[in-house]
């Protein structure tokens, strides 16, 4: 939907699953979200601060590449989770009052829910999206499963392109 | 294939073996799970650009910013000739640098605007935030409503196209400020019939 004179008008993007917190830093003062949506020709990735957003364009024609590497924080989430939901489930059997024992388990649920989710998520990873002169990692697809998903979406989009340039 | 893919971990190069499997597999140095997923052009020759060629004799129009050089197309926005170098052909337009930059500045080439301020989420916050200590709401109140009229009509996230960040600040504004009117009732009408009685 372009016109001759420059101007364009709007684009029509799809929300591709995920949001991820890009990591900058050990610790970073303000959080920005990313989030990746799918346009006519191109992918874009979008980093949400908290005013403000920042966009990056990657057509279709240049995207070479998809790499998904499995990280360990995951499991890291796991075994912190898991040592705070013992902490807990022992300090409330040693409460001698029922109030005491009924608030530390609460907390202890809190803290199962939260291993509970960090479980059904499935393992983290990191992707990158790899183009003849960089890669540009996406926050957003930082669990294999929709990595995986995202991928496959992306995958249609990109052969359909790079065949239709192939073959002009 | 001219691009070399790395390990995400230790930054070895991968080898081909390790592209395009069904599943992750090991990475042959660091042992990290990894899965490489190609795509049709990263096997293609990296094709050389253009610099445009030289003019054969002076029948032939020159680059308006090399005029040694063949122009080969127009600049869509101003009409200036352009050599091959000079040509950046943009969402099927060809422009020259200059309108380019003018083009990005003027906010009318959409598919290179990388920043927006988001004055809904501003507006919004502004709403939300000094709710926690109540009392900054007496200027912050006035001033939600003041941002979400004055940038109401300023374009806000190109992938999100509602108001409604808008909507609820001024909402939420409105109550604080009726909050803040009824605080001053109370203080300097019901409060002091309530003194008067006591004495």
């Amino acid at each position: 939907m372009e016109q001759g004179n420059g101007m364009t008008a709007p684009v029509q993007y799809r929300r591709l699953p995920g949001k991820g917190l890009r990591r900058e830093g050990f610790v970073a003062v303000a959080r920005t979200w990313g989030t990746l949506w799918l346009g006519r020709d191109h992918l874009l990735s979008v980093d949400t601060h908290l005013f403000s957003e920042d966009y990056k364009r990657f057509y279709f024609r240049d995207i070479q590449a998809l790499v998904i590497g499995k990280t360990r924080r995951g499991m890291v989430w796991n075994i912190v989770l898991s040592l705070f939901l013992t902490l807990w489930l022992l300090i409330s059997f040693e409460q001698s009052s029922p109030t005491g024992t009924t608030l530390w388990l609460i907390v202890a649920g809190v803290f199962a829910l939260l291993l509970l989710i960090n479980v059904f998520r499935g393992p983290t990873c990191t992707c990158y999206l790899i183009t003849a002169v960089h890669q540009e990692v996406l926050p957003s697809l930082d669990r294999i499963k929709k990595a995986e998903k995202v991928s496959h979406i992306l995958r249609k989009h990109i052969e359909k392109a790079q065949r239709e340039i192939g073959e002009t | 294939m001219n691009t070399v893919i790395k390990c995400p971990k230790c930054r070895k190069v991968l080898s081909g073996e390790q592209f395009d499997r069904a599943e992750l597999s090991a990475c042959p140095s660091c042992k990290r799970l990894v899965q490489v997923q190609t795509f049709p052009v990263f096997f293609s020759k990296t094709t050389v650009g253009s610099v445009g060629e030289s003019l054969m004799s002076d029948d032939e129009a020159g680059c308006f910013y090399h005029p040694h050089k063949r122009a080969i197309v127009h600049c869509q926005q101003c009409g200036r000739f352009l050599c091959a170098l000079c040509d950046i052909e943009i969402s099927g337009q060809h422009l020259c640098a200059a309108c380019l930059e003018s083009g990005k500045k003027k906010g009318k080439l959409k598919n290179l605007e990388n920043h927006r301020t988001l004055y809904d989420s501003v507006a919004l916050r502004l709403s939300l935030y000094p709710l926690l200590l109540f009392y900054p709401t007496f200027i912050s109140a006035p001033a939600t409503i003041f941002v979400a009229i004055r940038y109401w009509k300023t374009p806000g996230s190109i992938v999100r196209r509602s108001k409604v960040r808008f909507v609820v600040a001024i909402v939420i504004a409105i109550l604080e400020i009726v909050a803040w009117v009824l605080l001053f009732l109370f203080i300097f009408q019901v409060l002091p019939g309530i003194f008067l009685e006591d004495f």
